[in-house]
């Protein structure tokens, strides 16, 4: 068996193939909602954030909220990023994925720099693991 | 919803808990937008 059908027979390849080939029509539309919120976000953040009349008060439930949807927002696309990045790592689309993904994050709420290293480690991680393994099934051939 | 984010990374994540992981996250997104569309 070559790594190809030892790849395809995994487990881990089932799921990712569900979100990238199949990409179930569920969680696109999911992540579509995701996208849209946080644009909606984005904007309500940023027009109390250049209020101003604005004071102390909301400039700290922005600051709340801004942790939270940053901290969130990089554990989602960082884990649809791995998802994707897996299968579709020869064609680079799970790079285009992530970036597409994160271009509709506002620039203003999120550290878009964080995140997109984020997921270029992560995209690199799952390279590197693609690279030893195929080193390993060339050594017992 | 942490184990589920390390499940997805670890690629062992089922396609329920996928979505599973996204409604919560918009849950949270929605309930930012409601918090910030109360000022």
């Amino acid at each position: 068996m070559n790594f190809k059908d030892q790849f395809n027979k995994a487990p881990v390849a089932k799921v990712n193939t569900e979100i990238t080939n199949e990409l179930s029509p569920e969680i696109t539309l999911k992540i579509e909602k995701s996208k849209t919120l946080i644009s909606e976000v984005g904007a309500k953040a940023e027009a109390i954030t250049n209020d101003p009349y604005k004071n102390s008060e909301k400039d700290e439930k922005i600051k709340l909220n801004w942790k939270k949807i940053k901290n969130w927002s990089l554990i989602a696309i960082g884990a649809i990023a791995a998802g994707t990045a897996f299968s579709t790592i020869d064609d680079k689309g799970a790079l285009t994925n992530a970036m597409e993904l994160a271009t509709h994050l506002p620039a203003g709420i999120l550290s878009l720099g964080l995140m997109l290293k984020g997921v270029a480690d992560i995209i690199l991680q799952s390279e590197k693991e693609n690279k030893q393994k195929n080193t390993q099934e060339s050594s017992f051939a | 919803m942490l184990v589920i984010a390390e499940k997805i990374k670890n690629k062992t994540a089922t396609k329920e808990e996928i979505a599973d992981f996204l409604e919560e996250y918009n849950k949270t997104l929605e309930e930012i937008k409601k918090d910030l569309e109360t000022e």
